[in-house]
């Protein structure tokens, strides 16, 4: 009805969308990326998607910036400002685990035993469909749909399990007879992994909050 | 949210047009407390004026018409005259007045409450709503501001003959709405504040 007179405001909501596609983006092509390279490691087409991933990352970093100016334009009132800056920063935390996970198998040319694969293939699995369930909670918060927490249980269920998994790999890990040094790498590494699940439990838990505090 | 000079413009072409459609009734209400000359009319409202800077020094909220019908019944007991029908219309008015408003409030807050919690717009639709609505009820008020409030400022001009009652309006509306934005400007920070102007 007022759409003329809130030019910022409408560019800034498809910031927020152009943001989640990214995200979207970002993990879509980890996850390709750790799976091509989790049964052949070092594989050619590892490079090549983790590049890909860096590339959404950078884009969504450019995204954050426009925001982060069209924010400090005063645009929105005070609080929703407060909240979306919020919420963004908890949301931008996932890409960089991500980009963190991606970099130690590349620079540290990790090579994940076969007894590991399917443990580390869940912990992905379940740490991403935990990420595609947030985005759609975020989307659902800033449409005001119903279900922001029904999907907030579920990101919880999700971040228990993984964290289920996390401590089984870990314990594996040092029960097996595999070089120290290269089971200190794999913690790390599970550790990171793990650190997925937690920041997207943590952001969901924040838009279930904000999403009750905008009822008056 | 909104820009000084934007809030302060909206709100000058409010009050005045808040004095002249709607001040001409308690311009007369006010009218009909007094029976002065010029003179007295001049010192009731130094007085009101004096008595309102003395408990905005000490940072006392004051009603401006109750300085002003003080001064008024000053002036009125000088001349022993007190208009006692017109005044007990005030007295019944300071009572009721907040009590209304509370009440007032309480029901406009529960209604608009569910409304805007039933409504299905999204985060950036409900902000734009707030501050559409931030925009609309600004205006609203300074033009009940100007209505309300233009009487305090003219009517012991208009009961002293010097002025008609659209001029009085008129005259009152242009002040306020100078007031209003010099003194916000030339005011602390304390003062935008007050009035949600960032």
């Amino acid at each position: 009805m007022f759409k003329i007179f809130f030019k910022k405001e409408n560019r800034l909501e498809e910031l927020i969308y152009k943001y989640l596609e990214n995200f979207q983006l970002i993990y879509e092509n980890f996850e390709k990326a750790v799976f091509s390279c989790i049964s052949e490691p070092h594989c050619k087409e590892f490079n090549f998607l983790k590049e890909q991933t860096d590339k959404y990352e950078s884009k969504v970093d450019d995204i954050i910036e426009e925001i982060n100016d069209l924010m400090y334009g005063k645009v929105l009132i005070p609080d929703s400002r407060e909240d979306i800056m919020n919420l963004l920063h908890g949301l931008d935390k996932i890409p960089g685990y991500l980009e963190i996970v991606l970099f130690m198998m590349q620079y540290q040319k990790l090579v994940i035993p076969e007894k590991f694969f399917k443990d580390i293939q869940d912990l992905i699995k379940v740490s991403l469909e935990a990420c595609e369930i947030l985005s759609k909670q975020v989307v659902g918060f800033i449409k005001k749909e119903t279900g922001t927490r029904a999907f907030m249980n579920t990101i919880d269920k999700h971040e228990s399990h993984c964290d289920y998994i996390e401590k089984k790999l870990i314990q594996k890990i040092f029960t097996s007879n595999i070089d120290p040094f290269v089971k200190l790498q794999l913690k790390e590494l599970v550790i990171c992994m793990g650190d997925i699940s937690d920041q997207a439990d943590r952001v969901s838990k924040m838009v279930n909050i904000l999403s009750m505090k905008r009822r008056v | 949210m909104i820009k000084f000079w934007t809030a302060a413009l909206l709100a000058s072409i409010f009050v005045i047009l808040g004095a002249l459609i709607s001040g001409q009734a308690g311009i007369e209400t006010l009218k009909g407390l007094t029976s002065f000359d010029l003179f007295q009319a001049v010192i009731s409202s130094i007085a009101a004026a004096l008595t309102i800077s003395v408990m905005t020094f000490f940072g006392l909220p004051v009603s401006t018409s109750q300085a002003v019908v003080g001064a008024i019944i000053g002036i009125d007991i000088i001349n022993s005259q007190l208009h006692l029908a017109g005044l007990s219309k005030v007295f019944i008015c300071w009572f009721t007045t907040p009590v209304g408003g509370a009440l007032i409030t309480m029901i406009l807050y529960k209604i608009l409450a569910f409304v805007y919690n039933h409504l299905k717009i999204g985060l950036f639709g409900s902000d734009q709503l707030l501050r559409t609505c931030l925009i609309i009820s600004g205006s609203y008020g300074a033009y009940v501001l100007g209505a309300n409030n233009v009487a305090n400022v003219t009517a012991v001009f208009v009961g002293a003959g010097t002025l008609s009652i659209s001029g009085a309006a008129l005259i009152g509306g242009l002040s306020i709405a100078f007031g209003n934005s010099y003194i916000l400007k030339a005011g602390n920070g304390n003062h935008r504040q007050k009035v949600g102007i960032t």
